[in-house]
């Protein structure tokens, strides 16, 4: 692997007394999916945060392909425009990235603050709907869209940006199966160059969106490994909460996590 | 304390709140039918309604106010909002309202004594009879033309039409962002109630109310501080540094120059008239 | 009270516009400078909470209840300038999306509500809640007068430019053309309710907000109270003892003095009562006023009855045994008085409620 695109060196982040996180450690090569696993509260929304520049650590340091992101840092404009295009988050609740009246305005938001010029910005929308199959939602208010459908409009507002580097928090969280396997389609269907870090607590989706995890747990990451290793440990998953203890006592099922159990996806 | 039955008051809230998102809803819709007003770039119709609003402001003659009356049923004809709906939601509240503001003025206004009641001997005065029937028809005119520019115009294409009289930027973003979360938390709210609601057993004196209304207040003002926090992070992760940018909209056709010229030479000829 | 399209002459809501613009102005500038970034979407979802807050029932003693307008709270979370913004956004979204208030109204509307009201509420705020803890209750009481004072301000303004519309718009007969009732009708009946319901309302929901964000995030206090001291709770109440004693006493004359200043303004305005009707020289100042029409020999008699169709609560306000009108507002200001009395010891015994 060349030199890795994020270089995370004992990253802490406090704030209120909770959902920090307590020394972070670990490097994020180019093109990687990675999968941040951990129950709520373990500190996976945070740590994305620092990756996108919102939340700047309080102790270490995240590199960002060789550039440090720093406080003085995120205010040049100049590494503002860099950096949003490279770099683009998916909220967990949509609500929060469908900020704008329309659809349509909503899409066009990210091209505008970075300066496109205007005349190439309404094509673009147009693509990056048509893209996602959403280009009949053009007009519609964001109060008028199903669950599914905001998630489709705010991944499109990012995925306009072209961004390499996806951060997306809890994808599947507030969806119904149905709208949860076409996202994760979307999702798998992806340029193969991105590099894709994913936060959840949905182990169902964990090996169509990874090829390594990270397990967090109060702050610190406890485990990694390759999706079946972590996924076939349940102390671990246990541990991190992610599973409850009684998947053992119910049945005569093996104490042993199936993902594919689960209805597959599409 | 006058007894509410089980869950009354917080139904009554309750109530409130989604009739005000249907009503929302129910003008959306009409504004996206096919119509006259509805076919109008929203800068011509703005300017042209709010004129005939304006006039209907400023005119003294009642035989101008049954041509702006008449002008507003043509419009509304024409751009295919039913009878049912402007008497509904625009007259009855006229009347409702203004009907009660403007009876006592037939005994109060001071003028030519026509009649007295019998028993009450109050005095019914001819300039009180005008006064009250100046202000229902004013108010009637004004806000049936008010109604018109609302049932259509999508709020969308209101914001966007504010740019014309020059409204600056980032109050128009903050137009749309407070119209946007203003159904959320009508939304949130509504939840909230019908949680409580159907916790609810037995009368709420009045202090459990009071607290229970404030509890609610209070989260949602947590909520709203929380979303706003929220949303700050969301556009500045898309790039946004503290000034907006937006997209230049809305040409005007000749067609909207023919129907906002017709509409505020219209309004010009009432203020003519006086 | 949200003021329609057609209550007031285009020339007044022209006047009010230009009004409320320089505020309007101010606001953005400083609550720029003072929040950056973050202002837009904070003003935003305050604003979109107000809208929100005005749809709430809120249930006062005896068995009324009212509707707040968020004038208090807006000014204590988001300063003056912020809550001039916050409101007014507010108000126009009311105006120009769900016909609540005229749109050639949103400038009277914003002028009374969203400017002259968060600037009276911040007024009262920071001088009762002086250098108090951010979670002592000398804040709580604060919050609600100042909710109370806001909405009040708001309304002796709305009054005031009803009142000035017979005056000034009236046809070659003298029939008005607009608002129909002079000061001394506009006045108490506009008063009457808001000293009393909306009053409360405003002040309830003020209060009550207070209570809850002290007890869940004192800190969204700081930014209207930047000297408060940074006592602990206990110390806080221990110290509170004997300022409270002197509030009360503020309180009082407050109290007192918002009838008399009702009345003062009501005459300064030119004001004739009931009593006047009779009196030639006082007949002869009306007919001046009133472009030389007559006025009747006899008061007409529903003025004393006005009140009686806007105020709920009380069957009448001016029993015919009081043949002074003034006296007879002065009475029905006191009673307004008396109830604010009775609900600031309810509000007293819900915040003990709340925060033990």
């Amino acid at each position: 692997m060349a030199t890795p695109l994020f270089e995370l060196l004992d990253v802490r982040y406090e704030y209120g007394a909770q959902r920090g996180l307590q020394g972070v450690t670990f490097n994020v090569p180019k093109g990687a999916r990675i999968a941040l696993l951990g129950a709520n509260g373990s500190g996976k929304s945070t740590l994305l945060r620092l990756l996108d520049g919102l939340y700047l650590p309080s102790a270490g340091s995240i590199v960002f392909d060789g550039v440090p992101l720093e406080e003085a840092r995120m205010e040049e404009e100049e590494f503002v425009f860099y950096f949003r295009r490279r770099v683009a988050l998916l909220f967990q609740d949509p609500d929060v990235q469908l900020f704008n009246s329309t659809v349509f305005d909503e899409v066009a938001f990210g091209p505008l603050q970075l300066r496109w010029p205007k005349d190439t910005i309404e094509a673009k929308v147009q693509q990056a709907l048509q893209r996602l199959e959403i280009a009949e939602l053009r007009d519609r208010s964001p109060h008028r869209l199903s669950g599914g459908e905001k998630k489709r409009v705010a991944l499109a507002s990012i995925l306009i940006l072209e961004p390499e580097v996806l951060l997306l928090d809890e994808p599947t969280g507030a969806l119904d199966p149905r709208s949860q396997s076409q996202f994760i389609h979307l999702l798998e269907h992806l340029d193969k160059d991105k590099t894709v870090i994913t936060a959840t607590h949905d182990l169902d989706i964990v090996e169509d969106i990874a090829d390594y995890c990270y397990v967090l747990e109060s702050g610190r990451v406890i485990a990694e490994g390759e999706p079946s290793e972590v996924l076939a440990n349940v102390t671990l998953l246990e541990r991190a909460n992610l599973i409850h203890a009684h998947h053992h006592i119910h049945g005569a099922e093996e104490p042993h996590y199936h993902p594919h159990l689960h209805p597959p996806h599409a | 304390m006058p007894g509410y039955r089980r869950g009354a008051f917080v139904r009554s809230t309750a109530l409130r709140l989604s009739s005000l998102l249907e009503r929302g809803i129910q003008a959306e819709e009409l504004a996206r039918q096919p119509g006259f007003l509805q076919g109008l770039d929203p800068k011509a119709k703005i300017i042209g309604l709010l004129s005939l609003t304006a006039s209907a402001a400023w005119t003294r003659h009642l035989m101008v106010f049954a041509f702006l009356m008449a002008l507003a049923l043509i419009l509304a004809a024409a751009s295919r909002i039913p009878l049912k709906v402007l008497a509904g939601r625009v007259w009855a509240g006229v009347l409702l309202v203004t009907g009660v503001v403007a009876l006592p003025a037939v005994f109060l206004v001071p003028g030519d004594i026509l009649y007295r009641l019998p028993v009450l001997h109050w005095p019914v005065t001819s300039q009180g009879i005008s006064a009250a029937v100046f202000l229902i028809a004013r108010v009637a005119t004004a806000t049936t033309f008010s109604a018109l520019l609302i049932f259509t115009t999508p709020w969308t294409h209101v914001l966007k039409g504010l740019r014309v009289l020059r409204v600056p930027v980032v109050l128009i973003v903050i137009l749309s962002m407070t119209y946007r979360y203003i159904v959320l938390l009508l939304q949130t709210a509504y939840e909230m109630f019908e949680a409580r609601q159907s916790r609810m057993v037995g009368r709420m004196d009045a202090g459990q109310r009071r607290r229970m209304v404030a509890a609610t207040a209070g989260a949602l003002l947590s909520k709203t501080l929380f979303l706003s926090e929220e949303v700050y992070f969301a556009m500045r992760s898309r790039g946004y540094q503290g000034d907006v940018y937006v997209m230049q909209e809305f040409r005007l056709r000749p067609y909207d120059w023919l129907a906002m010229s017709a509409l505020t030479a219209t309004a010009a000829a009432v203020a003519w008239v006086g | 009270m949200h003021i329609p399209d057609g209550y007031l002459s285009p020339s007044t809501c022209a006047a009010l516009y230009a009004g409320a613009g320089p505020f309007w102005y101010v606001a953005l500038k400083k609550v720029r400078r003072l929040l950056h970034t973050r202002f837009v979407p904070l003003l935003s979802l305050f604003a979109a909470f107000s809208f929100v807050l005005m749809m709430f029932n809120i249930p006062l003693p005896g068995g009324t209840t009212g509707h707040a307008a968020g004038i208090g709270i807006a000014a204590i979370v988001l300063g003056p300038w912020g809550s001039i913004l916050a409101l007014s956004v507010a108000l126009t979204i009311q105006a120009i999306f769900f016909g609540d208030g005229g749109i050639t109204a949103i400038g009277a509307n914003c002028f009374n509500m969203a400017v002259a009201g968060p600037l009276v509420a911040t007024g009262v705020y920071r001088a009762i809640a002086g250098r108090a803890a951010l979670v002592s209750r000398r804040r709580v009481i604060a919050a609600g007068l100042a909710g109370y004072a806001g909405i009040n301000a708001a309304a002796v303004l709305t009054a005031l430019e009803f009142g000035i519309q017979p005056l000034l718009f009236h046809d070659a007969s003298g029939a008005p053309l607009y608002a129909p009732y002079p000061l001394h009708i506009a006045l108490p009946a506009m008063m009457l309710g808001h000293l009393t319901v909306a009053g409360f309302a405003e002040m309830f929901v003020a209060a009550g907000l207070v209570v809850y964000i002290q007890r869940t995030d004192p800190s969204l206090l700081r930014l209207t109270a930047p000297k408060a001291s940074p006592a602990s709770r206990g110390g806080v109440i221990a110290a509170s003892g004997h300022s409270r004693r002197a509030l009360w006493a503020a309180l009082a004359v407050l109290m007192v003095l918002t009838p008399l200043g009702t009345l003062a303004v009501g005459t300064a305005w030119g004001e004739w009562g009931a009593a006047a009707f009779a009196d030639p020289s006082a007949r002869q100042e009306i007919a001046a006023v009133s472009r030389n029409q007559a006025p009747p020999e006899i008061a007409p008699a529903g003025l004393q009855r006005l009140s009686s169709l806007w105020t709920a609560p009380f069957p009448a306000y001016a029993p015919p045994l009081l043949k002074s009108q003034s006296f007879g507002y002065f009475m029905c200001s006191m009673l307004g008085v008396g109830l604010v009395m009775l609900s600031f010891w309810l509000l007293g015994w819900m915040t003990g409620r709340l925060t033990s």
